[in-house]
C-alpha cells in the first residue's frame, strides 16, 4: 500500500495532471536544433556506448560468475556501489587525468585533438560507469547456471568457439544489456554538458528553459518516451523473477581480472581524483559548503527511506501467490524503470508543473517537489531491489506456503534478504540523490542554503577543480564505506543487528517462540556450515545432519562439530532423509540414486540396497528410514511410487504399504517415519496430504491426523516427524514454519514459532530429532540447527 | 506496539514531514526575502551573506545551472506568474528582465535610491534597474596571436566559439546584433560548424585549450581564468565605428515581482543591490563588474570601458525571437 502511495503521488498524479490540464499560454522561445541530427547522434552514442559496455561488462560478469560464493558478494557490492557515483563523476575524474600543463595534455593540444579527447574522454565515462551494469547481470544470470562453462571446459573447444558459443547463448541477454545502457546514456544529460555534446536529453532541457513544452519539439519527447518504454520492457524481460535454483558447483576463478578492468575504468580515476582533493585547497568544501552538504543529506535521507518503502512493496507483491498482484508488481517496476530512462528534464518539469498547480506553500518552498522527482529518478532501485529480493526460490516456496498476515511477519519472514535489499537501496539512493545534479538544478526550492550538488555542477562550468574533486571524495568515501557495511551485512554482521533490534522494538509478536535455543551453523561450504541441510538424525553421542551440498557432518550433542564425510555426486541431487540406527549405524535415504545407504560410525560403507523402479525392493525417491523393535526397517518414498516398503535389517524386501493417492490407504510424498517403541504403530508425515498417517505395523490405516491449513488445530506439508514422549508426537511444517505437537489420540496440544530468521524461529524446517537434551530442529531455509530443551517438560 | 501498516505509515509520515521541516525550518520565518538570482552563485552567496549581516533579513534564493542560466529562472518566473514565490529577480543580463517587465511579472519599484537611478540603465516605470555590467569580449591566447593582429570589430570573428546562442548573455548579444542585420548574418553565416559550446566559460577554455582561436564570452568569464593563472586575454571590438558603437556592455538588472509576498523587504534589498556598496563588492569580485557610480567608478579606472554600445534593449527584445532563429538556421544548417 504504501508503495502504492507513494507510486500516486511521484508519477500518476504528474502525468494525470499533464494530460488534463491545458498548456501554459506562455509564449516560449524554443529555436530547435536540428532534431535529426541531434536523435541521431544521441542514438550512435547510446548504441556504441551500450555495446562497449557490454562487451566489457559480459566478459567481466562471466569471470564473476564463477568466483567463490563471499568473493561474489563483495565484487557485487562493489559494482553496484560504483553505480551509485554520479557518471559525470567518472567524466570528470577521467577529464583530470590530463590536467592543462600535463604531457598529454600538451600533446594534445599540439596535434588539435582536445575536442576529439573530451568525446574520448566521455566515451570512457560512459563506458567506466555503466560496465558494471552488464557485467552484473552477466554474473548473475551465469551464477544460476553454468552449465555453458562447465561444457566448455569438458570439450576443450578453442577459445574463439567458446566466444561464439556463448554469444549465441547469451544473445538475448547481450541485446537487453546493450538496449538498457543505450537508454540510460540516452536519458543523460549533465555528462554530455561537460563534454559539449548536444544530445536528446540536452534538447529536451533547452525547450523547458525556454518554456515551451514537450510538444515543442515533438520528436525528441518521441524519441525519449520510446526508448524509455522498450528499455524498461526490454529490462523486465531479461529480469524476470527467476525460478533457477542457486548455484550447484563449486567456483574457483581468479579475482585480478575484474579488479584490474575496474581499476582501470571506473575505481582508479574517481580514488585518483579524490584523493587529490585532500592537498591544496580541497578541504575548503568543508567551511564554505557545511550548510548545503547538511540539506543534501537530509533531502537524501528522506529520498532513501522512501525508496527502500519500494522494496516493502515490490517485494510482497512479487512474492504474492496472486497472480494479479503479480502483474501488478511487474506493471509497477516496468514505470519505475521507465521513470528512469526519461530525460530529467522532462521528470523535472512534469513533476514541478503539476505540484505547482496545486497551489500549497509547503510544496513551493520546501524541498518536497525535488524529493518527489528524485524519488521518481531513483525509485527504480528500490522497484528493482524487491523484485531481487523475490526471485529468491526459498522465498518464493515459503510465502506460497505460509504467506503471512501482518507487516510485521512479512518482514520477520523475508529476512535477510529483505534487509539486505533494504539496506542496498538506502546506499545506494542515498548516493545517487546527493550526486545528482539535473533535478535538483530545475527543482532548488528557495532557501538560504542549497544542495550541494548544485554548487558541483557549477564548479566543473566555472572550472573550479578542488570543489569538484572535494565533492568527489565525499561521493567516494560514502560509496565506499556504504559498500563495506553491505559486504558485512551479507555476513549478517553490524548493521544487521542494528537493524533487527530497531524492527523489533516496534514490533509484538503474537507467535510463541520455542525455548532458549542454541544455533548451530550458517550458510557455507565450509565444516560446521550448511548448504540447506535436511537430513538429520541423533543418538545418545552425536547429531548426524546431510545438506545439500552432499555432506555428512556430525556434531556433538552440544553443537560442536565433530566430522565431514563427502558423500558422492548423484548427479541430480542428495540425500533427503537419515536415520541412525541402535549400534550408531548411518542409514541413508539416497533419494537421487534410488538406494538405501549404510554407514558405519567411522563412514566406511557396510550396505547398500534397492535401486531404481516400482518393484518391490525398488525406490524411486527414498525420503526416510526408520527401525521396529522387531528388526525392521520402514522406508517411505515418493516420485510415484508413495509407499512405505519393509525390509529387514540385511536389505531383503519384505513388504510395502500404501500407494499413491489422496484417499485413506494413500500416501503423497510421504516425507518422514517414526515407529511408537511401546505400540509399533507407524506415524508417516503424508506431506502432500498435509496430514498424518497412524498405521499398525502391517499397514492397517489407524487413525488420520489433522486437516490441510494454517489454523492450531491444521497443518501444511508436515515433514519431519519424531515421538517425543509416550503420548506425544512432535511434527515440523515446510509450510507454516512451526513445530507442531500431537497427542497420540491426534490432539493438537502446542504450537512454536512462525517463519523467520532470529533465533527461534524457522524456514521451511526440514526434519527433526531427538536428543538426550531436547531435540534438534534443521532449519533449512536458514541454513542452521536449531537445539531446543525438551519443551514437554520445560513449559 | 504491533507494527500493523496503519502504523508504518504514521511512522514515514512523521519522518517524512521531520525531515522536510528540519529541510526548510529557516524559511518559515516571516523575514525571509525570496529571491531568483542568476548570477554567479560564489558572488550571489556573499552579497547575500552581507546583505543579512546588514539588516538581519534572511534570504532565501532560487539559483540557476551555468547552461540555461537566466533563461531558465525568467521562464520559471513567467510560469509562477499568477502565484508568485519569489519577491525579487537578480539577473546577470537584461533582455530576459525587458520580457518579465513587458509580460507584467515585475512590478514598480519606487525609494530614494530607485528614484535617483540613470534612466539609462532602469525601466521608465521603475520596473528593473540595471547596474554592474560586464562587456562582451572576445577571449584570445596572447601566445598565439598578438593583440594589434585581432580583428577590430566584431563582424570579423567568423572564426570564433560562442556558447548557445538561446541562452544568457549570448542571447542578448545576438539579440542586439538583430541591429546591424547585414553584417550579423554574414557573421553567423560564414562562423565555422559547429561554433556553440556549453557555456562562456567552456568556450574561455576552449581557447585555453587551443581548439578556438578566439571565443565570443563575458568579461568575468575571461577575469576567472586570468586568475587561474590561464594563457589568456581580452578585447572589445566594436560594432561601428561611430560614437556609441563600441563593445556591448551588460548590466546585471534587478526587479521587484508584481503580488510578491514580501515587497518591503524587496524594496530594501533593490536599494542594496543598488548601493555603492555593493558595486564595490561586484567590481572586485573575480567577475569584476564595472561600477556605474562615479564615485566607485573612479576607485576602479581599469574597469571603465570608453565608448560602449549605445543600444535599444527594448528594439533587441522585440526582435529576439526572430533573430535567434536566423542565428540558429545559420549555425545549425
Amino acid at each position: 500500500m504504501i508503495g502504492i502511495l507513494i507510486a500516486v503521488v511521484v508519477f500518476v498524479f504528474p502525468i494525470t495532471m499533464m494530460l488534463f490540464y491545458s498548456e501554459s499560454d506562455i509564449q516560449h522561445q524554443y529555436v530547435p536544433h536540428e532534431n535529426g541530427v541531434v536523435i541521431l547522434r544521441t542514438l550512435l552514442w547510446s548504441l556504441g556506448v551500450g555495446l562497449c559496455s557490454t562487451l566489457i561488462g559480459w566478459a567481466v560478469g562471466l569471470k564473476i560468475a564463477l568466483l567463490r560464493k563471499s568473493t561474489f558478494a563483495i565484487i557485487i557490492v562493489i559494482l553496484f556501489m560504483t553505480l551509485a557515483i554520479p557518471s559525470y563523476a567518472v567524466y570528470y575524474a577521467w577529464w583530470q587525468a590530463w590536467p592543462t600543463g600535463s604531457w598529454l595534455h600538451h600533446f594534445i593540444v599540439q596535434n588539435r585533438l582536445l575536442l576529439f579527447a573530451m568525446k574520448v574522454c566521455a566515451f570512457l565515462a560512459f563506458v567506466g560507469w555503466a560496465w558494471p551494469i552488464p557485467a552484473c547481470i552477466a554474473a548473475l544470470s551465469n551464477r544460476r547456471d553454468n552449465g555453458l562453462a562447465l561444457l566448455k571446459n569438458l570439450d576443450g573447444s578453442s577459445l574463439y568457439q567458446g566466444f561464439c558459443t556463448r554469444v549465441r547463448a547469451e544473445k538475448k541477454l547481450l541485446f537487453a544489456s546493450v538496449i538498457i545502457v543505450g537508454a540510460i546514456t540516452a536519458s543523460n544529460t549533465t555528462c554530455f554538458d561537460l563534454a559539449q555534446i548536444s544530445t536528446v536529453g540536452n534538447e529536451l532541457r533547452a525547450v523547458v528553459a525556454s518554456g515551451g513544452s514537450y510538444s515543442s519539439a515533438p520528436w525528441l519527447s518521441f524519441f525519449s518516451v520510446l526508448v524509455a518504454i522498450i528499455a524498461s520492457f526490454i529490462f523486465l524481460r531479461c529480469t524476470a523473477v527467476s525460478q533457477h535454483q542457486s548455484e550447484i558447483f563449486k567456483h574457483k576463478q581468479s579475482i585480478l581480472p575484474v579488479v584490474i578492468v575496474w581499476i582501470l575504468l571506473t575505481g582508479g580515476p574517481l580514488f585518483l581524483s579524490a584523493i587529490l582533493s585532500l592537498g591544496g585547497d580541497g578541504l575548503q568544501l568543508w567551511s564554505q559548503y557545511s550548510n548545503d552538504l547538511t540539506l543534501s543529506g537530509s533531502i537524501g535521507i528522506v529520498v532513501a527511506l522512501l525508496t527502500s518503502l519500494l522494496v516493502l512493496t515490490s517485494m510482497s507483491m512479487h512474492l504474492s501467490s496472486s497472480a494479479c498482484f503479480n502483474y501488478l508488481a511487474n506493471c509497477f517496476d516496468f514505470f519505475w524503470i521507465l521513470l528512469a530512462c526519461l530525460p530529467a528534464s522532462m521528470l523535472a518539469s512534469i513533476i514541478g508543473d503539476a505540484w505547482h498547480l496545486v497551489q500549497l506553500e509547503v510544496v513551493d518552498r520546501t524541498p518536497v517537489v525535488l524529493i518527489l522527482a528524485q524519488v521518481a529518478k531513483i525509485g527504480f532501485i528500490g522497484s528493482l531491489a524487491g523484485r531481487w529480493a523475490a526471485s529468491n526460490q526459498k522465498l518464493q516456496t515459503l510465502f506460497r506456503l505460509d504467506a503471512p498476515k501482518t507487516i510485521s511477519t512479512f518482514i520477520r519472514a523475508a529476512n535477510p534478504r529483505l534487509l539486505q535489499a533494504i539496506c542496498a537501496t538506502l546506499a545506494i539512493s542515498f548516493a545517487m540523490s546527493i550526486g545528482e545534479t539535473a533535478l535538483t538544478s530545475e527543482l532548488a526550492p528557495p532557501t538560504s542554503s542549497h544542495p550541494i550538488s548544485i554548487a558541483l555542477l557549477n564548479a566543473m562550468h566555472y572550472q573550479r577543480p578542488q570543489i569538484v574533486t572535494s565533492m568527489l571524495f565525499v561521493l567516494v568515501a560514502f560509496v565506499a564505506i556504504s559498500g563495506v557495511m553491505l559486504i558485512f551485512i551479507n555476513k549478517k554482521l553490524v548493521v544487521t543487528t542494528i537493524l533487527m533490534c530497531a524492527l523489533v522494538s516496534c514490533t509484538q509478536y503474537e507467535e510463541v517462540k520455542p525455548p532458549v535455543t542454541t544455533v548451530i551453523g550458517s550458510a557455507g561450504h565450509s565444516d560446521g556450515h550448511f548448504m540447506t541441510p535436511r537430513a538429520i538424525d541423533s543418538d545418545e553421542s552425536c547429531i548426524v545432519v546431510i545438506d545439500k551440498s552432499g555432506r555428512l557432518q556430525r556434531f556433538s550433542l552440544d553443537g560442536t562439530f565433530l566430522s565431514s564425510w563427502e558423500l558422492s555426486l548423484s548427479g541430480t541431487g542428495f540425500p533427503t532423509g537419515v536415520s541412525i540406527d541402535e549400534k550408531g549405524n548411518i542409514w541413508i535415504a539416497d533419494t537421487h540414486q534410488h538406494r538405501i545407504l549404510v554407514l558405519q560410525p567411522d563412514g566406511t560403507e557396510l550396505l547398500s540396497f534397492g535401486e531404481y523402479g516400482t518393484e518391490d525392493g525398488q525406490f524411486l525417491y527414498p525420503t526416510d528410514i526408520a527401525f521396529s523393535a522387531e528388526n525392521l526397517v520402514y522406508v517411505t518414498e515418493y516420485g510415484g511410487n508413495d509407499r512405505i516398503s519393509v525390509f529387514k535389517t540385511d536389505g531383503t524386501f519384505v513388504y510395502s504399504i500404501g500407494h499413491h493417492g489422496v484417499d485413506r490407504n494413500g500416501f503423497r510424498r510421504p516425507q518422514s517415519i517414526a515407529v511408537d517403541p511401546i505400540t509399533g504403530h507407524l506415524f508417516v508425515t503424508d506431506s502432500g496430504n498435509h496430514r498424518i498417517v497412524v498405521l499398525s505395523p502391517k499397514g492397517e490405516v489407524i487413525r488420520l491426523i489433522s486437516e490441510m491449513g494454517r489454523e492450531n488445530a491444521q497443518m501444511l506439508y508436515p515433514y519431519g516427524i519424531l515421538i517425543d514422549s509416550p503420548n506425544s508426537i512432535l511434527v515440523c511444517e515446510f509450510g507454516t514454519n512451526r513445530l507442531h505437537r500431537f497427542s497420540m489420540d491426534g490432539e493438537s496440544v502446542q504450537l512454536w514459532g512462525s517463519a523467520g530468521s532470529e533465533i527461534g524461529y524457522f524456514r521451511t524446517p526440514w526434519g527433526i530429532a531427538k536428543t538426550p537434551n531436547g531435540i534438534v530442529v534443521a532449519d533449512t531455509g536458514n541454513n542452521r540447527l536449531q537445539l531446543l530443551p525438551d519443551m514437554m517438560t520445560k513449559q | 506496539m504491533k507494527m500493523t501498516p496503519k502504523v508504518l505509515i504514521k511512522y514515514v509520515t512523521v519522518l517524512f514531514i521531520g525531515c522536510i521541516c528540519s529541510c526548510s525550518a529557516n524559511d518559515e520565518e516571516a523575514s525571509v526575502l525570496t529571491v531568483y538570482v542568476s548570477a554567479d552563485e560564489h558572488i550571489a552567496r556573499e552579497i547575500f551573506l552581507s546583505f543579512t549581516e546588514k539588516t538581519g533579513i534572511e534570504v532565501a534564493w532560487v539559483g540557476d545551472s551555468e547552461l540555461s542560466k537566466n533563461t531558465g529562472l525568467v521562464h520559471r518566473l513567467l510560469r509562477e506568474q499568477n502565484r508568485p514565490i519569489a519577491d525579487v529577480f537578480w539577473s546577470s543580463e537584461i533582455l530576459g528582465t525587458i520580457r518579465l517587465a513587458n509580460e507584467g511579472v515585475l512590478t514598480q519599484c519606487s525609494t530614494d535610491t530607485t528614484n535617483r537611478w540613470p534612466t539609462d540603465y532602469c525601466d521608465k516605470d521603475l520596473r528593473w534597474f540595471g547596474f554592474s555590467p560586464r562587456a562582451r569580449v572576445i577571449a584570445y591566447d596572447p601566445q598565439v596571436i598578438l593583440e594589434e593582429d585581432l580583428p577590430q570589430t566584431w563582424w570579423e570573428y567568423s572564426d570564433a566559439v560562442i556558447a548557445d546562442p538561446r541562452f544568457g548573455t549570448t542571447s542578448t548579444h545576438v539579440a542586439v546584433m538583430s541591429q546591424f542585420p547585414e553584417q550579423s548574418a554574414a557573421l553567423f553565416g560564414s562562423m565555422k560548424k559547429p561554433p556553440m559550446l556549453g557555456g562562456n566559460a567552456a568556450t574561455v577554455q576552449a581557447v585555453i585549450d587551443g581548439v578556438a582561436l578566439y571565443a565570443m564570452t563575458d568579461s568575468d568569464d575571461v577575469y576567472a581564468a586570468i586568475e587561474r593563472g590561464e594563457s589568456i586575454a581580452m578585447f572589445m571590438p566594436r560594432h561601428h565605428d561611430e560614437e556609441g558603437g563600441g563593445t556591448l556592455l551588460i548590466p546585471n538588472t534587478i526587479g521587484m515581482v508584481h503580488e510578491c509576498q514580501h515587497p518591503t523587504l524587496g524594496e530594501k534589498f533593490i536599494d542594496y543591490m543598488l548601493s555603492e556598496e555593493v558595486a564595490k563588492i561586484l567590481a572586485l569580485s573575480p567577475s569584476h563588474n564595472t561600477p556605474l557610480q562615479p564615485e566607485v567608478a573612479s576607485q576602479f579606472p581599469e574597469l571603465v570601458i570608453e565608448d560602449p554600445l549605445h543600444v535599444d534593449f527594448y528594439d533587441a527584445q522585440s526582435e529576439y525571437n526572430k533573430q535567434l532563429t536566423i542565428v540558429m538556421d545559420a549555425l545549425t544548417q
